[in-house]
């Protein structure tokens, strides 16, 4: 396995204000990492230390097992083969599309550079659109023009900061596909940068959580989403219940009744994702629905459980339900993610269950 | 730049008991007279430069447009060309009538007030556009009559666009000598050309130029202590065009008021000098001799013009980009020059000049050296201002494209700020041509320009003689300015076209 780009202990001050601290980050060659942050948790600092428009106050930084920064070494950004795609764009409003596109092939003979442009815009399915300048193209060209424009020049890696983000919701998911299908074809390694986990999730092969400057997990989407390092980060990613007890041989009482734990005895809490509930309506059932997020697709319920609880239960194919319906929620998985009581950060609304709570 | 400043200073200091020389009755009258100038003209530009904008920009004012766009002509003309044409319409034995006052101290007033009214024009208009009327409509809800809340929400709105311009004008007047003269009206700059010319002296008129210089430095100083807090910017988004107040019975005399004091700015220039360029004169200037000065005229500011531009592109660079005390001291001392009267910069040049580098003295490349020193302000501003609106991710865009910092300036940043560059170019270039003083002092022995031109014969009593000469030098700066004010209009294709209000 080739490292496409390496971060070791890297960290980065701005005057009081520590950045990144200490970041370390390994994106195989040809793989797509997501950088997934709260905006301020370093995640683009972290991408221009990459990309070259940094400079690391210590550790070291590598492109294609190469050193680009380190003690005594420096490679100016242009000399790092990484072409950066701009939050905003950047494309160069005097300059039309096959200027923009050509900008970065100035070794080129005419010929050579016709020719890549002509291929990049077959590969962004942009042909025609030679002669548009920037301000005449919709928000999702301008995005494709942009990540031909870094593509151009054959980088080794490619770094997207918030690429999606000035785009409409609808045309954002078309334009992740699209961008996934290019990346492919051109073979590159790319870091991406985006504080939508949706954005992490579907994309990335590989992600990288920061938060407050630290790497907070490392994971393929399916780890960080199962098996999430702390309650903070579980509910960070997506929605998120969780319920408190005590695990007792392998066993945890909860208003969802006993569910199969995976640890051994003492406090734990409980991760219950609201896809992994079930809720059928029933008139003597222990829970209220009292809230109704209705998405068409499916619905986001919240039930009060009957200790004063609240949980939130994903619902699909069904009808809109209303509030004060009573309803029977069930926990549809065979074993339950458990966090140790102890060292559970999370916010107190994210604990909305007490199941265990003698009170009432 | 320091450097002839310093030599003013040690030349005046060599002469004899400067302080005592300072101190003489007939100084200390140069310096009332002066003040008294400086602050008259400021009090009345302000007033009526406020006065005029409010009633284009929001009242039912007749003719309000066109009435708005001929306010800010009289930028075109020079000081002393409106004074000239001033003296000799309406002066004594004028040509249209008689107005004994319009000589001396009046005269000088009338004149400046007439030339410098446009800045503050310009800069309250643009507070006024970007006011946002429900502040005001808030005040009228909260129970203020029209007025009122004039005075309580767009008067304190507008304070920081008077200070400006009244700066502006305060230093415009201190540093004029061609109206000044004109007039026949001794100022501090008059005395120190006088005194130049007459005398082999050399401490008296540097001493007169260092007391120009503290007041000056005490009139930035006054300003910077009671500037205070700028205002918060209005809210820009969503605007609506404020509401026109109706001005009721005085809704025509407002307007043949504005008419009046337009027509005095601009009409009478134009309508004085064209009648003397077409009567003519036996004593007219050969078309040969006006063709030879615009040609030196042209050459001279087209130079200073490109030097400014090219000096104030690093500082912008600089300033922006690289911030830090150095850079900023360094932005700091390039603007000074804003600030010191041409004559004063004029002086220091020829003294320096004469005792450490003789080679200069008497060419054409000291007097663009001295217009570089007082010009470059105005083209760092655009400079600078568009140099702003130049995204750093373009750059760093190209430079993830492999291009080294040197290749992206001058195939992104540069062609981006096209628009600036040409305005603070043409400014520059608009200003020099107009330049009295400084190019007076610094003139080679045999040359012209248009402005020498004008001056000579005005000076003189011939004003039929300076017609021509003034007629081309007002045609000119029209033709140049007329573009830069659609420029500023339209700053998505050009980048940025600001500061044309200060011309």
């Amino acid at each position: 396995m080739s490292a496409g780009v390496e971060l070791r202990g890297v960290s980065k001050a701005f005057g009081p204000v520590q950045a990144v601290r200490d970041v370390d980050l390994l994106a195989r060659s040809g793989s797509l990492t997501a950088l997934l942050g709260p905006s301020g948790c370093g995640k683009t600092t972290t991408l221009r230390l990459i990309a070259g428009f940094e400079a690391p106050d210590s550790g070291h930084v590598a492109v294609a097992g190469q050193t680009v920064a380190g003690v005594g070494v420096w490679v100016a950004p242009e000399r790092r083969r990484v072409g950066m795609v701009f939050q905003h764009l950047a494309l160069f409003p005097h300059l039309d599309v096959a200027g923009n596109l050509a900008y970065g092939l100035p070794e080129l003979d005419r010929r050579a550079r016709r020719a890549r442009v002509g291929e990049l815009l077959e590969l962004v399915g942009l042909s025609g659109y030679e002669r548009r300048y920037p301000d005449e193209l919709s928000g999702g060209q301008a995005q494709r023009v942009a990540v031909a424009r870094a593509l151009a020049p054959r980088p080794a890696v490619l770094v997207l900061d918030e690429p999606f983000s000035s785009l409409d919701v609808g045309l954002r998911g078309e334009l992740r596909g699209e961008v996934r299908r290019i990346l492919a074809a051109e073979g590159v390694t790319a870091v991406l940068v985006t504080h939508d986990q949706e954005e992490a999730l579907s994309l990335g092969d590989e992600i990288m959580v920061m938060l407050d400057g630290r790497v907070a997990q490392v994971g393929t989407p399916d780890e960080l989403y199962r098996r999430p390092a702390t309650p903070e980060l579980a509910a960070f990613l997506g929605e998120a219940n969780f319920i408190a007890g005590e695990a007792r041989g392998g066993w945890m009482e909860t208003d969802l009744g006993a569910l199969r734990v995976d640890a051994g005895d003492g406090q734990r809490l409980a991760l219950v994702r609201p896809e992994d509930l079930q809720l059928s309506e029933l008139d003597d059932g222990l829970g209220r629905v009292v809230d109704v997020e209705y998405h068409g697709h499916d619905q986001m319920v919240t039930v009060l459980g009957p200790f004063g609880g609240q949980l939130r239960v994903r619902l699909q194919g069904h009808r809109r339900l209303q509030p004060g319906v009573r309803v029977q929620v069930r926990y549809a998985s065979d074993e339950v993610m458990t966090f140790p009581v102890s060292d559970s950060k999370a916010p107190a609304q994210a604990f909305p269950i007490q199941a265990s709570s003698p009170a009432q | 730049m320091v450097l002839p400043l310093a030599h003013l200073g040690l030349r005046a200091a060599g002469g004899e008991d400067p302080l005592g020389q300072v101190l003489t009755s007939r100084v200390l009258d140069l310096v009332i007279d002066t003040l008294s100038l400086a602050v008259a003209v400021t009090v009345l530009a302000v007033l009526v430069g406020v006065g005029i904008a409010w009633l284009v920009e929001r009242s039912d004012l007749p003719g309000r447009r066109i009435l708005g766009v001929a306010a800010a002509l009289p930028l075109v003309v020079p000081t002393y060309v409106g004074a000239l044409a001033l003296l000799a319409a309406v002066g004594p034995r004028g040509l249209a009538w008689e107005m004994p006052a319009i000589i001396g101290f009046w005269g000088a007033t009338a004149a400046l007030t007439l030339s410098t009214y446009p800045y503050v024009l310009l800069l309250a208009r643009a507070v006024l556009r970007s006011a946002d009327p429900s502040l005001e409509e808030a005040g009228r809800a909260l129970g203020d009559t029209p007025w009122s809340s004039f005075r309580r929400v767009l008067l304190p709105g507008l304070r920081p666009a008077i200070a400006a311009g009244g700066l502006l004008v305060f230093l415009y007047v201190l540093s004029d000598f061609g109206a000044v003269s004109i007039m026949r009206f001794d100022t501090v700059t008059r005395a120190i050309y006088v005194e130049y010319r007459s005398s082999f002296d050399r401490a008296r008129p540097a001493l007169l130029g260092l007391v120009l210089v503290a007041l000056t430095l005490a009139v930035v100083a006054a300003e910077l202590r009671l500037r205070g807090r700028p205002a918060p910017t209005p809210v820009v988004a969503g605007r609506r065009p404020a509401p026109l107040t109706p001005l009721g019975h005085w809704r025509w005399p407002a307007a043949v008021g504005v008419g009046v004091i337009v027509f005095a700015g601009i009409g009478i220039p134009v309508a004085v000098l064209g009648y003397w360029s077409i009567v003519g004169s036996s004593g007219a200037d050969s078309a040969s001799v006006i063709a030879r000065a615009a040609l030196i005229s042209a050459q001279v500011s087209i130079m200073a013009a490109v030097l400014a531009v090219v000096a104030a592109l690093p500082v912008a660079v600089l300033a922006v980009r690289h911030r830090s005390r150095l850079s900023r001291a360094v932005e700091v001392l390039a603007l000074s020059g804003y600030a010191l009267p041409g004559l004063v910069i004029a002086l220091a040049m020829v003294f320096f000049a004469a005792r450490f580098l003789p080679g200069l003295y008497q060419t054409l490349a000291i007097l663009v050296l001295a217009y570089l020193v007082r010009f470059l302000p105005e083209a760092l501003g655009s400079v600078r201002s568009s140099l702003l609106q130049v995204d750093p991710a373009l750059e760093e865009a190209g430079r993830s494209l492999g291009r080294s910092r040197l290749s992206v300036a001058c195939s992104v940043t540069f062609p981006l700020m096209r628009g600036g560059l040409l305005a603070g170019a043409a400014l520059v270039f608009l200003t020099a041509m107009k330049e009295l003083p400084a190019t007076l002092l610094l003139l080679p022995a045999g040359y012209d320009t248009l402005a020498v031109r004008v001056w000579t014969s005005a000076s003189q009593g011939l004003y039929a003689q300076a017609a021509p000469a003034a007629l081309i030098l007002v045609a000119v700066t029209g033709v140049v300015l007329w573009p830069l004010w659609g420029l500023a209009g339209r700053r998505r294709l050009l980048g940025a076209a600001p500061e044309v209000s200060a011309a």
